[in-house]
């Protein structure tokens, strides 16, 4: 139910997600960071079973930690292959349920990978996961493009947000942004306000319309009598 | 004289007195199996009520849109029907007309929406010739409710919009296979919808005109149409205003894809311009 | 849909011609009904004169193909000499036969040419039965669809450049009708001169 998405743009990448840890039917905390930095450039976002969360930004950030060190160098490319492979070996022995977004910046060049629990990775311009996908792919497909500037990040945060708190069932509300460029890592804090209920009239619905309406099929009804006292 | 006997039976006849396919027809071996555990697998409800363990798959997987604007309400629709991974259909007409003033979308079960709807027209046609008026949109989503609604765990699969125009303007109404209906502005029903909604709710606005909601909706579906297996073909569109329901040309979402002679493509996204911005 | 080797979606076809082969895979990668993303590569290209095409569950594809260079690569240095398709075939299904009680879940297809300039189209299933050595075959979500286009279209002898179309078009054939794979697909035609990757530009819906 957590939702987590991010896009690349001009020298960047914008990673979000959603500000609750849920569990269950209730809220456990309100404000619930889901984007972990694991190096100094690259961010890790994950979704899932909340242990295997936190075990996976720490296993995933002494070992790039140690790779770094031992290669002298570490791409996002390398770094989003060395998680892939790890999370496949581990799918046929213990699963971490963790589906994450790998955010990096190579020198000037921003990287997005896209890695599901089974192990699949797949580098992507935007990506999505959880049920927000179903909410927000289309509006990457319309309002994505390329070389969108640091100053368009916000506002197409806000439009995504807007959408999930208008129709998701969990209308969340506060997203927290980070987006990780040449300067380093920034983080926004992204609250939708108002009320977004796309479909509500916008004139005053007219009472005697209705009642007019309803009237008129009163005859169509089930048989449902009343016995008077 | 005629004899007449094999009609009081099959077993008073010998089979020397029949036709040939007669004779063979009144002994027949059973299936291998027994008919009532086989339905019992397949059917959506078992007769104790159980969920089937295997129901059968019927056509499924849609997009389809509806909304009020000022001018009228408009109805979106794409075209592509699936049965599991196969494609069953890339031209299915998913609008159904009603009435003339009224149509009906089809999402969920091919049969049972095409059913169903067929019967709401003959109802509406009775109801129109008997109250000497025309159907309002109310009346007759009501109708297919009440339906819909002796037909409830029945296994019945219907998610469908009714829209028109009657006396008191444009319509909109949700009705599903559970007795549901609801009247409003902006509907999407079908495994798309969730996608065609992030483009409706940002592009929507009441006080549309014809021409932007037609750019809306069509551009909402082929998005949808983008990003779920289950939709695709072609997008379907109609409205219906005071002078009765419009129908437009259907657009293959090959052609909002990529663009067309008539329509060239912009910026590589789609041909439709945002009448939002 | 529940099963596991059609969750992301693939379609995949090879198919022999006159001293040439060809593979054409579809791009989509998918979840069930959501399409992720459209540039997902199914073919991977092993050696001078091989390659293999992957359909199934995504991971694995991605995980035998990193196995499987490491084999061919592996194989190439120690007998300093490429590895021959028939070779490939039998490498191949021997690595999915070690898997046989954990299999990756994915339907190979091995097309490539021998040393004379042979062409080579052989496909197996999951756990390494090498089901057919023919002059076509086609895995994948859209397998049934691709291999009912195969039969019509397919001729003997095909030149490379009737080779090329001719794919193209079982591919666009295949993929029109299954819902699970599509988005963009690219033919790879492998003849003495060497290996041609094309895009095919498809519906994406």
């Amino acid at each position: 139910m957590d939702s987590v998405f991010g896009f690349q743009g001009e020298g960047y990448v914008c990673l979000a997600g959603d500000a609750r840890a849920i569990n269950s039917i209730f809220v456990l905390k309100q404000h619930h960071d889901k984007i972990v930095q694991v190096s100094d450039r690259m961010l890790l976002a994950m979704v899932g079973e909340a242990g295997d969360t936190e075990q996976l930004s720490e296993f995933v950030k002494v070992n790039l930690r140690l790779l770094e060190l031992r290669l002298g160098h570490l791409s996002t490319h390398m770094a989003a292959n060395w998680l892939r492979t790890k999370m496949a070996e581990s799918l046929r022995k213990s699963p971490y349920q963790v589906n994450c977004l790998l955010a990096g910046m190579d020198a000037e060049t921003p990287a997005l990978y896209h890695l599901d629990f089974y192990g699949t990775l797949a580098k992507l311009s935007f990506g999505a996961h959880g049920y927000c996908g179903h909410f927000l792919l289309s509006l990457f497909d319309k309002h994505w493009h390329e070389g969108m500037t640091k100053e368009e990040a916000l506002p197409l945060v806000e439009l995504l947000g807007g959408e999930l708190k208008g129709r998701f069932l969990l209308h969340q509300d506060t997203f927290i942004v980070k987006i990780i460029s040449t300067e380093g890592v920034e983080t926004h804090e992204v609250n939708i306000k108002g009320h977004q209920d796309v479909g509500r009239p916008p004139v005053a619905e007219e009472p005697v319309a209705e009642a007019e309406a309803e009237t008129e099929m009163s005859a169509q009804r089930p048989a449902l009598t009343i016995q008077a006292e | 004289m005629i004899d007449l006997s094999i009609l009081s039976g099959p077993r008073n006849v010998k089979p020397s007195q029949l036709p040939g396919s007669i004779s063979r027809g009144a002994v027949f071996p059973l299936p291998g199996c027994k008919p009532v555990e086989f339905l019992e697998k397949q059917a959506y409800t078992s007769f104790d009520g159980k969920k089937a363990a295997a129901p059968l798959q019927h056509l499924h997987g849609t997009t389809t849109l509806g909304f009020v604007y000022q001018g009228g309400v408009l109805i979106a629709v794409d075209s592509r029907s699936t049965r599991g991974a196969f494609v069953g259909s890339q031209e299915v007409k998913k609008i159904i007309n009603i009435s003339p003033s009224i149509v009906g979308t089809m999402a969920g079960g091919a049969a049972d929406c095409q059913f169903w709807e067929s019967n709401l027209a003959v109802q509406c046609r009775l109801m129109q010739l008997r109250e000497r008026e025309e159907v309002s949109v109310a009346a007759a989503s009501k109708l297919l409710a009440n339906t819909l609604y002796k037909y409830r765990s029945m296994g019945l699969s219907v998610g469908t919009m009714i829209a028109g125009w009657d006396k008191l303007g444009p319509a909109l109404f949700y009705v599903d296979n559970e007795g549901r209906r609801l009247k409003g502005n902006v509907f999407s029903v079908g495994s798309g919808s969730t996608y065609a909604y992030g483009i409706l709710d940002r592009g929507y606005r009441y006080d549309l005109t014809k021409e932007e909601a037609i750019e809306l909706g069509r551009r909402a579906i082929y998005h949808a149409t983008h990003r779920d297996a289950g939709s695709g073909g072609i997008v379907n569109c109609v409205t219906i205003d005071e002078a009765g329901a419009e129908w437009h040309d259907p657009v293959d979402c090959y052609d909002l894809h990529y663009g067309s002679p008539e329509a060239p493509v912009d910026a590589g996204q789609s041909v439709l311009a945002n009448p939002a911005e | 849909m529940g099963d596991i080797f059609s969750m992301n979606g693939s379609a995949i076809v090879g198919m022999a011609g006159k001293d040439s082969v060809a593979i054409a895979t579809d791009l989509r990668y998918g979840n069930s009904y959501q399409t992720i993303g459209t540039n997902m590569r199914k073919v991977f290209r092993l050696s001078d004169n091989l390659m293999v095409a992957l359909g199934g569950l995504a991971t694995d594809i991605q995980t035998l193909s990193a196995k499987l260079r490491f084999r061919v690569n592996l194989y190439e240095l120690e007998e300093k000499r490429p590895m021959s398709p028939k070779v490939a075939t039998r490498m191949l299904s021997q690595l999915l036969y070690k898997h046989r009680f954990g299999p990756f879940f994915v339907s190979p297809i091995v097309a490539g040419l021998s040393k004379e300039g042979e062409p080579w189209v052989a496909s197996m299933d999951s756990i390494g039965a090498v089901s057919d050595v023919d002059a076509y075959y086609s895995e994948g979500t859209a397998a049934e669809t691709l291999m009912g286009a195969c039969e019509t279209y397919w001729k003997e002898d095909m030149t490379p450049e009737q080779l090329g179309g001719t794919v193209e078009r079982v591919i666009q054939a295949g993929m029109g009708r299954d819902a699970f794979s599509g988005w963009g697909a690219e033919v790879w035609l492998l003849t003495s001169e060497g290996l041609e990757v094309r895009e095919v530009k498809t519906r994406q819906d």
